[in-house]
């Protein structure tokens, strides 16, 4: 019975809206065609006019509720601040909790978040403690929202809630959106978890758009336990030039000793450009003089990025008797290249013949001499 | 006489049309982006509540980056600016001075201020520019850098900076203007997490009456002169509403040469800046355009709205129309020489689309809307257009273009808020109302002109006069 009654007013009303607007429109039919158009700017301007109105007002509003809220959110920051101020001075076994309103609970572990990126040690754990029962809403909430903000939360867990939350965030591994998904890897990319490195590999090669520096960086983190499954990938040819570059980057930045036989394997088989450079940069950081061979027949690779990052390994592992090559090196057409060979001059312990370059009207004279300033001084 | 008089009204009539299609067509380009600027800006929000700026600065292993400050005459604000400069919050930076033959006592300031001495450093480029009269490093800031070369125009001084680039990043800025401390790290970030992205450009801010403090901005305000209090509402709209609507677009065609930052490699590729133009900026950013769309390259070229440059603007009429004049020139010559690109679908949505744009909008554009007054007027008199209509068109204009304006504030104030100050607030709609009437006529006035002098093939840049930044201690005084 109500039902019908509903369905007979909605009827009514669509016949009221249909009947209005026929009006409405039959009222400009009836007009003559230049009073139509300015009946239509007239209309403009009173649109474009409310518009505007709204628009200030809304700006007036914002900035009304943006302040009010900021007043707002410093009073409770400050009433927050003095409270765990004097939890953390206080020398007890457990930490007291903090009791929060339901509305301002987000914005507390907010606050505690940003409030933890100043802690270490028994002062972080304090924090976390505090933040201890708030963090399901976390959790709960890494499955809803826009891809941003599930990241935002990624990262307070993991501030505040890791390890105990890890598995959520695992889970965000597999998620469609690239800024969720580096957030997890981010964060799974931990030096505790370096079995971690077997969920994050697979997902590396969806982030082709972000920089190799990035990646290897992030890898890097994972410390020296994932150095043998970084050299297995480094090898795979199957794997992507990138994948593999990163391997390689973040080899170096971990400082992994049997890398540069797999770097020099990788140099031998002739791989990308890109992926050499990156292996001949191990090469350079943690190469010894057994490579020599190697490095000496890359010098005169046709590749530019090639000679640059040879020559560069070769001063670090070479000794004095490669200065006729790195001389040579010095008459490259590439003056990136001539630069890593003055360079490696200098590291080689032949600053002799640097000073006498820097000294002559050799066309790459000044390369030396900024060589010699770098390594004395002004 | 009477086809004479009809030929004459069918012109009148003709023109009228093509202002009112220049008119919807502006119109229609403003309402575009500025809606695509709200949801880029409100994504971008959302981005940068998700990023940990100091994680970023400490893990992402962010690549070095050399900062150009060109400076030519520049001796009230170089020692403040580049201590600014050195405070930074980056990790691995050079800055870069390149003191283009100045004739005041720009070199004298920088070398007493930051103990500078003589030294060698090797050209890593050959890009053709003016010779260098001398290199020269701080004794007590190994990061800092002075390159003393004979005058040759900015672009000139650039290239000097690119040839002596040692970083895979650059960032362009003028030597007078102030980097926010994050600025650096907030404009790496695209090519972080695009490795694509071959140019990146920050927002300009006014400075004016603004107060710094040991290279930090204090206390933002708006500028006291009525000009410059214009000009950041200006500021507000063309970068938050324009630049950020084509960047949403992929269509960035502008990144200002007070703050972008690129890579070194692409721009030695595409010859670095050009001498013989005012708007290197502009072409440098066009050129990478065509060099990566010729070769089928994937690259990206983006704005980001919070990184922030801090800059002085003109506060006379003179100053300000010498401005407005170089860059209606710079515009000029940068879309002449790069015509080919013009509704070419070889280049894309560049070609069709941003291009077009800025040829027909910003660059015939102010022809077009001056004689529109004019013809208007005549149209009144001759009686082929009734009252009524020029009324509505005008206030259709006006309301439109104060839109605009406040929807530029609001999008101000649901991102960066950067002017607290309530009574500021205020002062922008009242500007938004006001600068229809003068203000906008006196730069469509100035861009004609510059329009006229790029048909005469006028060279040179024109001469800004600074006062020089505020700070705390003589405000109190």
């Amino acid at each position: 019975m109500n039902f019908d009654r509903i369905l007979d007013y909605l009827r009514g009303a669509l016949s009221f809206l249909k009947s209005q607007g026929e009006r409405f429109f039959s009222y400009f039919e009836t007009l003559p065609r230049l009073d139509l158009a300015l009946q239509l700017l007239i209309l403009t301007v009173v649109f474009l006019f409310v518009l505007t109105i709204i628009i200030a007002i809304g700006v007036v509003l914002l900035r009304a509720k943006n302040n009010l809220a900021s007043k707002r959110y410093s009073r409770l920051e400050r009433s927050w601040e003095g409270q765990i101020m004097e939890i953390l001075s206080i020398d007890e076994d457990e930490t007291p909790s903090m009791i929060i309103k339901g509305r301002d609970r987000l914005f507390f572990v907010q606050y505690l978040y940003r409030f933890a990126s100043r802690l270490r040690g028994q002062e972080l754990q304090i924090i976390k403690d505090l933040a201890q029962p708030y963090l399901a809403i976390i959790a709960k909430n890494l499955k809803r929202g826009y891809p941003e903000l599930r990241a935002r939360n990624i990262n307070i867990l993991a501030t505040l809630g890791f390890p105990e939350f890890i598995d959520p965030i695992i889970h965000s591994l597999k998620e469609d959106a690239p800024i969720v998904k580096m957030a997890a890897a981010r964060i799974l990319a931990h030096v505790d978890y370096p079995e971690h490195i077997n969920l994050i590999l697979p997902e590396l090669s969806h982030f082709d758009e972000w920089s190799m520096n990035f990646l290897a960086s992030m890898l890097s983190e994972m410390g020296p336990a994932i150095a043998p499954r970084l050299r297995e990938e480094l090898l795979n040819r199957e794997a992507s030039v990138r994948v593999r570059i990163a391997a390689a980057e973040s080899l170096r930045k971990i400082g992994d000793l049997a890398a540069p036989d797999t770097a020099a394997q990788v140099l031998e088989a002739g791989d990308d450009p890109e992926l050499s450079a990156t292996c001949l940069k191990l090469l350079r950081d943690m190469g010894t003089p057994r490579f020599r061979p190697l490095l000496l027949s890359l010098v005169n690779s046709p590749i530019e990025i090639i000679r640059i990052h040879a020559f560069s390994a070769l001063g670090s592992v070479g000794s004095k008797e490669d200065a006729s090559v790195l001389l040579a090196g010095l008459d490259d057409p590439s003056s990136w290249v001539a630069l890593q060979a003055a360079r490696a001059l200098y590291q080689s312990n032949s600053t002799e013949v640097l000073e006498k370059i820097a000294r002559s009207d050799h066309v790459r004279a000044s390369i030396a001499q900024q060589i010699l300033t770098e390594v004395h001084g002004l | 006489m009477t086809i004479f008089v009809r030929l004459l009204e069918m012109l009148l009539e003709g023109f009228n049309y093509i202002v009112l299609g220049y008119f919807l067509s502006l119109n229609f380009f403003y309402l575009l982006t500025t809606i695509f600027a709200f949801f880029a800006l409100r994504k971008y929000a959302r981005r940068m509540e998700a990023v940990d700026l100091q994680s970023l600065i400490a893990k992402a292993g962010v690549p070095p980056v050399t900062l150009f400050a060109p400076a030519y005459n520049e001796e009230a604000t170089c020692v403040e600016s580049i201590r600014a400069l050195l405070a930074l919050n980056y990790p691995e930076y050079e800055v870069l001075v390149i003191n283009d033959g100045s004739k005041d006592s720009t070199m004298e300031r920088l070398t007493k201020a930051f103990d500078l001495k003589p030294t060698a450093r090797y050209k890593v480029a050959e890009i053709p520019a003016a010779a260098v009269r001398g290199i020269y490093r701080s004794e007590y800031q190994p990061n800092l850098w002075v390159i003393d070369k004979e005058n040759g125009g900015k672009a000139d001084a650039l290239n000097v900076g690119l040839n002596y680039c040692r970083t895979p990043l650059f960032c362009a800025m003028d030597a007078d203007s102030i980097l926010e401390r994050d600025a650096l790290i907030r404009i790496v970030r695209p090519f972080l997490e695009d490795a694509h992205t071959v140019a990146a450009g920050g927002i300009i801010r006014i400075v004016n009456d603004c107060t710094l403090e040991g290279g930090t901005l204090t206390e933002i305000r708006l500028p006291k002169n009525i000009l410059a209090k214009f000009q950041v509402l200006e500021y507000l709209r063309a970068f938050l509403s324009g630049r950020m609507g084509w960047s949403a677009l992929q269509a960035t065609l502008i990144i200002s040469g007070a703050f972008g930052m690129f890579k070194r490699s692409a721009v030695v590729a595409v010859g670095g800046y050009a001498h013989d133009t005012v708007g290197e900026d502009m072409e440098l950013v066009v050129k990478l355009h065509r060099y990566h769309l010729e070769r089928k390259l994937p690259y990206t070229i983006s704005f980001v709205p919070d990184p922030v440059a801090w800059t002085e603007c003109p506060e006379s009429t003179k100053v300000l129309g010498g401005q407005r004049d170089r860059w209606q020139r710079g515009l000029f010559e940068v879309l002449s020489r790069h015509r080919v690109m013009l509704f070419n679908p070889k280049y894309g949505r560049i070609g069709m689309f941003a291009f077009p744009y800025f040829y027909f909008l910003e660059m015939l554009g102010p022809a077009i809307e001056l004689p529109g007054y004019f013809t208007f007027l005549i149209a009144i008199i001759w009686g082929s257009i009734s009252y009524s209509y020029i009324a509505a068109f005008f206030v259709v204009a006006f309301i439109f273009g104060v839109a605009l304006s406040l929807f530029s504030v609001a999008l101000e104030e649901l991102t960066f808020r950067r002017y607290p100050r309530t009574r500021d607030l205020f002062q922008l709609f009242f500007l938004a109302i006001i600068e229809n009437f003068g203000y906008r006529q006196l730069t469509i006035y100035w861009r004609i002109h510059g329009f006229i002098s790029a048909l005469r093939k006028v060279q040179g840049w024109g001469k800004m006069e600074r006062k020089g930044f505020a700070t705390s201690s003589e405000e109190s005084s």
